[in-house]
């Protein structure tokens, strides 16, 4: 029996790979802004230690005023080392680890629901999840958060069962989630909680252990408690809390306003805040984020893909209503622990200013699948009391349309999601910078104009990083160099192009939009190159200067 | 025997029932004045209609006692208008003629709903007098009782008629009214035509009485005139395209699958495009607004945000009932009984609504009022704690008076043009100047539909406007003459001699108007600001350039 499970399990982890490797560096179509900052920051600390702004070994990295969390940064020093600063070593740890994540589901549910059958098709529906694989296939450090929340939760629920003995480990791994991603900050102490109140009588029983981890987990979160009362770390939940949404945001009172009385009491800012809030955070339970158009990988009204698949879709309500109605599958703590996660799951997503994110709802991960995998074994269970030959035919059909939805949401992916979104991947930087690279030595200035894209320069990138990653550009001189903060180094500027007067700049390359620089006003002889994003608009023109006769 | 009835009935009844009765009676007859600010174009052409055929025996078109009319947005079904005609013969036409009806049917309603639910989940009175309550505090039942809707008549004439239905089966003198309500609930909305005759059937097969299928080949029966009116009707499919399936449509919808298609193309994959992208895709947008209406934010939090559906910034039900109405599906659907009568009532429910773009539609989705009801009666009769029942009703207090100031205090102001708040104000103002001039020219750039709106505040007399032609039966009636009125098409303005222009602040050229013409009266909104400019020429009768 335990061959033929671990068999299963290197099917899965196989299949999980494929999944999250296959094509790895070619889709997503770019690196994305954070990627590259991600990438450029690891390798400026394996060289020197410091990250790109000259801060020695931080907890918080600067990068693109964002303020990131360290452990992504840190994790892909190793892949940079072995192989590289390229797509692949930048791409690689959150690929693997969400690989792993997969055999950390499986084992959590087993614990949880006590079955391996469950387990291993919840373990299934995470190795082909939309909403868990395509995060994992950019370094977004909210899959390696999910990592590291999982393996605390199937450590304490293994220290329940008695087969663990260190409930310090739970917490260490808690911890480190909390390093990892801010939307982990809030939902770990939550999910804490959550495993206090349904396993209580048990920690309480072994008070020793609990104390021993408290302790040791408080411990390790002191650098990052000093952390959250300076502004390093205040700045991204700053930037991103709900009180920024644009929809939002112009309904809020301003702090010198004048209110009566009654708003004072019934709209005031506080009220306001909730009402909306309620409104996103139910929005998570939505079906059509869940299976329809979650995903976002075309355009409004096209058709697209929901964070779990449409096939689930059944399962997934027959799982609900097991978990609200039966009591065959869970215990009553592991009951409450499951619900208690499906309530709070979105909570840390639903206080930000997106409605339905892919990624800061990874929280809610892997509860959905779990549910999908109650349905598909009551499901199997209730077919096996039929005729052989209806059982096989109606797991035959299930097949295919799993084979047939998996195609879909794939082709949605890699034909469409990259055709039509690649600007918002940067794509075309990557090229620009090479260009930019090869022939440096022919200009004495290299100017980058930092806005682009299709329908107008909206879209405002980190140019500078990218011609920094894909130069490789030496992180001891670019700390050295005074200008660096502002995005300028060695010859490469980073400012507007204003063409009718730069054109006239001899020695001097310019990379940026049409926008900046009109194609029809780019004589043949100063036009370098034209680089096109993946749906055929002009995305950047590469120009010279030139002294007009 | 009737000194033990009351014995029996007392303990409940004055402490409960009656209250609960008095307060849901309160809400939907409190503040009518404020809110909604100002009727409707619908809600206006539905009065003045009523008055039209009291008067002369014909509708807007001319026809005698028809059944279907022609209102502004599609065909509507006569039962609304018909309604009207006692109301606005014994009060006039005014607002509270045309809304009063709705409160009285939606009060009512409460007790039929008490009723209901005693027949439904006969668990003890507690869970009737929840579901009665649920309906008389919450925003989506008060709503449909403060407005003169066609969808709510369809709605409270069928709760009348179910608990009707209930004490037919008890006493047969009950059956004349049940068919008759019932039969309401058919002629008043298209959304009765999708949930009530298969529920009855369904409710047949629930109960086993012959007697609820004789009444369902009744009303089938009683249905057919209706049928054959709206089916001879010019466009009537057009009609049901455009406001009952207009999801087939929705044109983006094939643009986009035209996108993704060309994509394919130019990959050289013409016949995965094909495959996946054609119009099996319509079944994958049903499916989706489908499962839309699991969605709690609908129900809870947001609604469709259509401030002619209900209140724009909340949903349907008030947010306290959340729990209660999970804890009570969960308690329904662990009953085998109950499981298949609540899944069933909840897909007729959604069935009208899950055609439609934008879906969910608070109105066209109505009758899951029923289901959510039983689901949040069951639930909160579970509750037995003392102190968490003082709990939820100290934090339902809360949410109401949150909901209540919104709606009175911001909502009026944010939904005042929908609400075609200013033509009551700017019929006033016409009414002292109409014999003035020889023509009078209005915007229609302010709000919907003028037309109705004019001739309701106006009180124009109906056979003074049929003489003149009235309006053309078509499924979307557009009324723009009454009398010397006309209404939009600014480009055949004419600009001499004796004329009032009516011009609002939304069209492009008011300041080129206003700098040739005096300006005679501005009228504002409820913020103050101005939303119509009645001007004329400085020399009167001298005429413009």
């Amino acid at each position: 029996m335990k061959t033929r499970i671990y068999i299963f399990l290197f099917f899965l982890l196989t299949l999980a790979g494929l999944f999250r490797f296959w094509r790895l560096t070619e889709f997503p179509v770019s690196l994305s802004i954070d990627e590259v900052a991600v990438g450029y920051d690891a390798y400026s600390i394996l060289k020197t230690g410091k990250d790109q702004f000259g801060d020695f070994l931080p907890l918080a990295f600067t990068s693109v005023g964002d303020y990131k969390s360290p452990v992504l940064i840190y994790l892909t020093t190793l892949p940079i080392a072995l192989f590289g600063l390229n797509e692949f070593a930048v791409r690689f740890p959150v690929a693997l680890f969400s690989t792993l994540t997969v055999m950390v589901v499986f084992f959590l549910i087993k614990e949880l629901t006590k079955r391996v059958m469950i387990g291993l098709i919840a373990a299934f529906s995470v190795a082909i999840s939309t909403w868990h694989v395509f995060p994992s296939r950019f370094s977004s450090d909210g899959v390696l958060a999910l990592f590291f929340v999982l393996l605390g939760v199937l450590c304490f629920l293994r220290w329940v069962e008695g087969r663990g003995k260190r409930l310090w480990l739970a917490g260490l791994f808690f911890v480190i989630s909390m390093y990892t991603y801010h939307a982990e900050r809030f939902f770990v102490p939550l999910l804490s909680l959550g495993l206090f109140v349904a396993y209580k009588d048990k920690l309480l029983e072994d008070k020793k252990s609990l104390l021993r981890a408290i302790f040791i987990s408080f411990f390790l979160l002191l650098p990052l408690i000093h952390l959250a009362l300076g502004p390093e770390a205040q700045t991204r939940p700053k930037m991103i809390f709900l009180s920024k949404d644009e929809n939002i945001s112009f309904q809020l009172h301003a702090q010198d306003e004048n209110l009566t009385l009654s708003q004072k009491i019934f709209d005031n800012n506080f009220i306001i805040l909730a009402n909306f809030w309620v409104k996103r955070y139910l929005n998570y339970y939505d079906p059509s984020f869940l299976f329809f158009e979650g995903m976002r990988f075309s355009w409004p009204k096209e058709p697209d893909a929901g964070v779990l698949y449409l096939f689930e879709l059944p399962f997934f309500l027959i799982g609900l209503f097991l978990l609200l109605i039966k009591r065959d599958f869970f215990d009553k703590r592991a009951r409450m622990l499951v619900i208690f996660w499906l309530a709070v799951g979105p909570l840390p997503a639903s206080l930000t200013n997106n409605e339905q994110h892919v990624l800061r709802s990874l929280t809610l991960l892997p509860i959905p699948q779990l549910l999908v995998a109650l349905g598909v074994v009551s499901v199997w269970n209730y077919l096996r009391k039929i005729k052989p030959y209806l059982k096989y035919t109606v797991a035959g059909g299930g097949l295919i349309l799993l084979l047939g939805n998996i195609i879909y949401v794939a082709d949605l992916y890699f034909v469409h999601y990259s055709r039509q979104f690649s600007e918002y991947w940067d794509y075309g930087l990557k090229e620009a910078s090479l260009f930019a690279w090869e022939h440096e030595t022919q200009y004495k200035e290299i100017v980058v104009d930092s806005a682009f894209g299709c329908l107008g320069p909206y879209t405002v990138g980190v140019p500078n990083l990218y011609i920094l990653f894909y130069g490789k550009y030496d992180p001891a001189t670019l700390q050295a160099e005074r200008e660096a903060k502002e995005g300028n180094f060695g010859k490469f500027k980073i400012r507007k192009i204003t063409w009718p007067d730069d054109r006239k700049m001899v020695d001097t390359m310019f990379i940026g939009s049409p926008w900046q620089i009109p194609l029809e006003n780019v004589p043949a002889d100063q036009l370098l190159k034209k680089i096109y994003f993946k749906n055929g608009c002009l995305g950047f023109l590469i120009t010279k200067g030139m002294k007009e006769d | 025997m009737a000194k033990g009835f009351w014995k029996k009935v007392t303990p409940f009844f004055l402490p409960f029932f009656l209250p609960i009765l008095i307060l849901g009676i309160f809400l939907r007859f409190v503040f009518l004045e404020i809110y909604p600010p100002s009727l409707t174009a619908e809600e206006s052409l539905l009065a003045w209609r009523a008055k039209s055929l009291l008067e002369t025996g014909k509708d807007e078109t001319g026809r005698n006692f028809p059944l279907i009319f022609s209102s502004l947005d599609g065909y509507q079904l006569p039962a609304s208008t018909y309604l009207l005609i006692p109301s606005v013969k014994l009060l006039g036409l005014n607002e509270q003629s045309v809304r009063l009806p709705f409160g009285v049917l939606g009060s009512f309603a409460l007790v039929a709903f008490y009723i209901i639910v005693r027949n439904i989940l006969p668990i003890d009175r507690r869970c009737a007098l929840w579901g009665m309550f649920f309906l008389a505090v919450n925003p989506w039942s008060i709503w449909y009782s403060r407005v003169a809707f066609s969808a709510g008549l369809a709605f409270w004439s069928f709760l009348l008629g179910l608990a009707c239905l209930f004490l037919s089966l008890k006493n047969r003198f009950f059956w004349p009214l049940t068919l008759f309500l019932l039969l309401g609930s058919l002629y008043a909305d298209k959304i009765a035509w999708f949930f009530v005759l298969p529920f009855l059937f369904f409710l047949y097969f629930f109960l086993k009485r012959k007697a609820i299928l004789i009444a369902v080949l009744f009303l089938l029966a009683a249905t057919i005139p209706l049928f054959l009116s709206y089916f001879n009707a010019p466009q009537a499919l057009a009609d049901l395209k455009k406001n009952d399936f207009n999801l087939f449509e929705d044109i983006a919808l094939v643009n986009a699958i035209d996108i993704i298609r060309g994509e394919h193309l130019d990959l050289g994959l013409p016949l995965l495009g094909k495959l996946f992208y054609n119009k099996l895709y319509y079944s994958v947008k049903i499916a989706e607004n489908l499962t839309k209406h699991l969605n709690p934010r609908f129900y809870f939090a947001a609604g469709d945000q259509n401030p002619l559906h209900g209140f724009s910034n909340f949903g349907p039900i008030l947010l306290v009932f959340l729990l209660p109405v999970l804890f009570g599906l969960k308690g329904l659907v662990m009953q085998k009984k109950h499981r298949w009568f609540l899944i069933v009532l909840f897909f007729l429910g959604l069935l009208p609504s899950i055609w439609r773009f934008p879906s969910p539609d608070q109105e066209k989705s109505l009758f899951l009022m029923i289901p959510i009801s039983l689901m949040a009666s069951y639930g909160l009769a579970q509750i037995k704690n003392k102190l968490l029942l003082s709990l939820f009703l100290v934090a339902l207090f809360i949410n109401f008076l949150v909901v209540s100031y919104d709606v009175l205090a911001k909502e009026t102001l944010r939904a005042q043009e929908q609400w075609n708040y200013g033509y009551k104000q700017l019929s006033l103002n016409l009414r002292d100047r109409i014999g003035s001039y020889d023509q009078i020219y209005i915007t229609d750039t302010y709000g919907r539909n003028p037309g109705p709106s004019l001739l309701f505040y106006l009180n124009y007399p109906a056979e003074i406007y049929l003489e003149a032609g009235g309006s053309v039966f078509t499924y979307r009636t557009w009324i723009n003459k009454i009398g010397k009125i006309e209404i939009g098409n600014k480009e055949n303005w004419s600009k001499d001699k004796n004329k009032l222009f009516v011009l609002s602040p939304k069209d492009r050229k008011e300041k080129d108007w206003l700098g040739v013409t005096e300006v005679l009266s501005v009228i504002k909104d409820l913020k103050g600001e101005p939303i119509f400019t009645l001007t004329e020429h400085p020399n009167k009768g001298a005429g413009l350039r």
